[in-house]
């Protein structure tokens, strides 16, 4: 039956850039540039079943075909000037422009339940056809402006300024703006040709700046409430009228305004040794202000979420990237690279109140992605176990006499999501023809709440379900009765309510994710030339590619970088597929 | 100098002037409305209010059914094993407050709005319709928002409050009350009110008996105010027969959510079989509906029998066809649905 389940997608794409550049004078061009990017895509989709029991959720079948039509372009005109010389050691680049992105993507669908003629793929050969429609488009435009200045080709400074309009942010009547002017500005030195360096120093550049970014909203019609019609229904008198809803599940806001992202950065470029060694290191400072999120809300004011400009979040930190040749003698050498990352992050505010923002929510509601004013960014916030003062889990008897976690009736923070600490680690070991090189990576000070754990151990599939000694002898919980009474034991029977029981209580589920991931392993060997050139080949290699190799965590039976979806929610993790082990072997000819 | 001015004559639509020239327009869906007028809305709610296939299986079937024993279920066995599962449990909670909840308040709003209809019958009929979706809703949960349920929009509550069923309950026999005064001979829905089709006697009836209905179940708790509720209710008439039922009309297709929602279960999991509690207790009285619940046909009658949860494991051994079905005749997707009947 699978087998008869067929689904295909034919794309075209077209993607085209166009660019002329006119010199008006022997120091001021005019540059003209577009690119479109269209892509049509026509997806037919069939599930045929057989009766009683085939595709479950639609034993008749069901067929349908949809066209998505997809159109980005961004055209831009600018007149500027290149190597402008102002004096013998200052020179100038700089520009002005205009231009517009633009997007939209157009979609219609038609389906078709309950196939009437098997084998004929035609929608109307279907007892029931559905037609759908789904339209959007947004643009950007903007004003730039850059200008940098380079003085004895060691000095150089840069600013820029830009101002974009969102069509995403517009709507009659709004008052606040829908669109926001941001600017940088930035130095660097190459110390190394303005200053006599010590000898073993080959290069070093410092650099600083602060620069401005803002952005509007991802997606165009959140500012009104719309109306949608879901179709048409008759009445008891035989009267076919169509039926209204109010469409989508995001609360709109009319005033959203640009959210801004100021960026303050120091750091410096240092090559030694013949630039067998370099240092790279930056510290930043930023923060993100007025963030546009669809805040979650209460599925019983009507909608899930609510659009809104959230206050502001801090990030600061520092990246060091370190590659060295470390030892070299012959055919034989030794590279090592290594990154570190660390990175802190805080709320700064929320919004007027400083109220908690949930950002997501796990399955089984025990723990969230919270904005907690004061707290780093993704704070884990979930129900927890009751304890006693001296910390011992509180139980108490269920009218079975089965001893059972007191889950508390507030929540609290249990952990962070994002990782501030990352660190990554290679090497790449060469000898005449062959190469080895290992990268293993590292990230430190999260936790993640596993809602897959929660679940195994709700159906008994966990590990950490089975008492020492086994099922059979059941065993007595780690902790205090409330009453005061000595520890009831559960018994084997009684398994299954105890844990039933921690199902939703948040911290019996949050984890360390700390890990070690053996990312990568690679062996090749370059084919000497005495071979390749016998064969009109430029060079040729072999290579064996192994990636995702090993993992050290403390987190069972998930990996821990699981997320449970792709934006906010880090931190929350819930029947993510894993991410498998691979070796592959590559060849790789050159002509 | 000449070049360069040209150049900026060029450049000069780009720069400055009305850079959101088309935008406002841009920003708003082609395929959606600002507004909606109040029939079409109605319509809507009516028809959603009156039951969707997702509430319809999580919680009325798979959960309700099985708890009273009257179906069980194979492939969705939570109920018939009295397990606790979340989704399903907010089955009517999900359904009722993401849309019909939200968009009748909605309409109330519109309502008040404008002088003419702040009292009418369509305002009496948008409040007795808010009332049964309340009524489910507090029957089914108990405490649960009400007073501020469904209001993200228009009053910017996104986490209403929870209110105590007292509250709830003596709010909607007061609403109920209201709706019934405010009600008057004739009503501009017409055919997009799908139940009465705009006759205003009718929903008269359908308010005063929810009414009483709801009168009845505060008896064990406030017997007091529940006779005087009641009196209202049946002074103020309720429905006297069959042909005043509010029952929605469905038809098959063309979509899901024009036919019977548990029709539409019936037909798509055939593992639904009547359980041997009903089918047991049917059979011992010579309950004449035994027929029309069950199929009648397939299995021969006098051969099938109701299916226990306890024989589940044994179905490996058996064919589950040998349990009685419901009568083929409920999955027809035209037959209607009640919503309340006498």
């Amino acid at each position: 039956m699978v087998g008869r389940s067929r689904n295909y997608i034919d794309k075209q794409r077209l993607i085209g850039s166009i660019s002329a550049k006119y010199d008006i004078t022997d120091f001021l061009y005019v540059k003209g540039q577009g690119g479109v990017d269209r892509m049509n895509m026509h997806l037919n989709d069939q599930a045929f079943s057989l009766w009683p029991i085939g595709v479950a959720f639609s034993p008749g079948g069901i067929m349908s075909e949809q066209d998505v039509s997809i159109r980005q372009s961004d055209l831009d005109l600018f007149l500027g000037t290149d190597n402008l010389r102002l004096s013998n050691n200052l020179v100038l680049n700089a520009f002005i422009g205009s231009g517009r992105f633009s997007y939209s993507r157009e979609q219609s669908t038609l389906r078709g339940d309950n196939i009437v003629i098997p084998g004929v793929y035609d929608v109307r050969n279907t007892s029931s056809q559905l037609i759908d429609y789904y339209f959007a488009e947004k643009a950007i435009n903007s004003v730039y402006g850059s200008a940098e200045l380079a003085f004895k080709d060691a000095i150089f400074v840069s600013l820029t300024a830009r101002n974009d309009w969102f069509s995403t942010l517009s709507l009659a009547g709004k008052e606040s703006p829908n669109n926001d002017l941001y600017t940088s500005a930035s130095v660097s030195a190459v110390l190394s040709d303005l200053v006599t360096m010590p000898s073993i120093i080959n290069f070093a550049k410092l650099r600083g700046g602060y620069s401005q970014i803002a952005g509007g909203a991802d997606n165009p019609y959140g500012l009104s409430l719309n109306y949608g019609l879901t179709g048409s229904h008759t009445g008891n008198d035989g009267v076919s009228l169509p039926t209204g809803q109010i469409s989508g599940g995001t609360i709109p806001n009319k005033e959203i305004k640009p959210f801004q992202k100021n960026e303050s950065e120091i750091g410096f470029d240092l090559r030694m040794f013949q630039s067998k060694m370099t240092v790279d290191f930056s510290y930043y400072d930023n923060s993100t202000i007025g963030d546009i999120v669809a805040v979650s809300a209460s599925a019983t004011s009507g909608y899930t979420s609510s659009l809104a400009n959230l206050g502001e979040i801090s990030n600061k930190g520092i990246e060091l990237l370190i590659r060295g040749t470390v030892y070299e003698k012959g055919d034989f050498s030794a590279d090592l690279t290594l990154n570190y990352a660390k990175n802190n992050s805080e709320i700064i505010s929320t919004n007027d109140a400083g109220d908690n923002i949930f950002i997501d929510q796990t399955r089984n509601m025990a723990a969230g992605v919270t904005q907690v004013v004061g707290e780093q960014f993704g704070t884990i916030y979930g129900s927890y176990f009751q304890r006693d003062a001296n910390g011992n889990k509180i139980y108490s008897l269920n009218g079975d006499g089965v001893p059972l976690a007191v889950r508390s009736t507030d929540q609290k923070i249990l952990g962070n999501g994002v990782a501030p600490t990352q660190l990554g680690i290679g090497t790449d070991l060469r000898y005449k023809a062959f190469q080895l090189s290992v990268f293993f990576e590292a990230k430190f000070g999260a936790q993640i709440y596993s809602n897959t754990n929660a679940f195994m151990k709700l159906v008994g599939m966990s590990k950490e379900t089975i008492p020492e000694g086994g099922r059979e002898a059941g065993f007595l919980p780690d902790g205090v009765m409330d009453d005061g009474s000595e520890m009831v034991r559960v018994t084997k029977e009684n398994l299954d309510v105890f844990w039933a029981n921690q199902w939703d209580i948040g911290e019996e589920s949050v984890y360390d994710a700390d890990f070690i991931r053996f990312s990568q392993l690679s062996l090749s060997y370059s084919i000497p030339r005495s071979i390749t050139n016998k064969l009109n080949l430029g060079s040729a290699s072999v290579s064996v590619v192994g990636k995702n190799l090993a993992l050290w965590s403390d987190v069972p039976n998930v990996d821990p970088e699981s997320a449970y979806q792709a934006r906010n929610g880090q931190g929350l993790e819930y029947a993510g597929l894993p991410v498998p082990r691979t070796v592959g072997f590559n060849v790789s000819l050159k002509f | 100098m000449k070049k360069i001015l040209i150049l900026l004559l060029l450049i000069s639509p780009f720069m400055g002037c009305d850079l959101d020239k088309d935008f406002e327009e841009m920003n708003i869906d082609p395929t959606k409305g600002a507004s909606l007028d109040v029939n079409t809305k109605m319509s809507g709610v009516l028809l959603r209010g009156a039951g969707t296939e997702y509430e319809m299986t999580v919680t009325k079937i798979i959960y309700f059914s099985q708890f009273n024993q009257y179906l069980v279920q194979n492939g969705f066995p939570q109920g018939m094993f009295y397990t606790f599962d979340g989704t399903y449990n907010a089955g009517i909670w999900d359904s009722y407050y993401s849309d019909p909840i939200k968009t009748i308040q909605d309409i109330i709003v519109q309502l008040e709005a404008d002088e003419s209809t702040i009292v009418g019958s369509e305002m009496a009929i948008a409040k007795i319709w808010r009332a049964y979706l309340f009524h489910e809703i507090a029957d089914v949960y108990g405490q649960s928002p009400y007073f501020d349920a469904g209001k993200g929009y228009t009053d910017a509550i996104l986490k209403p409050a929870y209110d105590p069923l007292e509250d709830i309950y003596f709010d909607m026999l007061e609403e109920l009350e209201e709706a019934g005064a405010m009600m008057t001979n004739s009503s501009t829905l017409g055919s997009a009110d799908f139940i009465y089709q705009g006759d205003t006697d009718k929903w008269k009836k359908f308010g005063n008996s929810m009414m009483l209905r709801l009168a009845m179940r505060m008896m064990e708790v406030d017997e007091v105010s529940a006779k005087a509720w009641a009196a209202k209710a049946i002074a103020g008439g309720t429905m006297a027969s069959n042909a005043d039922n509010a029952y929605m009309a469905r038809q098959d297709g063309p979509q899901d959510g024009n036919r019977n929602a548990a029709a539409l279960h019936f037909s798509k999991y055939p593992d639904t079989k009547v359980a041997a509690t009903f089918y047991d207790y049917l059979d011992d009285n010579n309950d004449p509906r035994l027929a029309i619940f069950t199929d009648p046909a397939s299995p021969a009658r006098g051969e099938f029998v109701g299916y226990s949860p306890t024989e589940l494991a044994a179905t490996f051994d058996m064919t589950i066809d040998s349990f009685a079905v419901v009568n083929p005749v409920f999955d027809e997707n035209e037959y209607s649905d009640s919503s309340f009947e006498l």
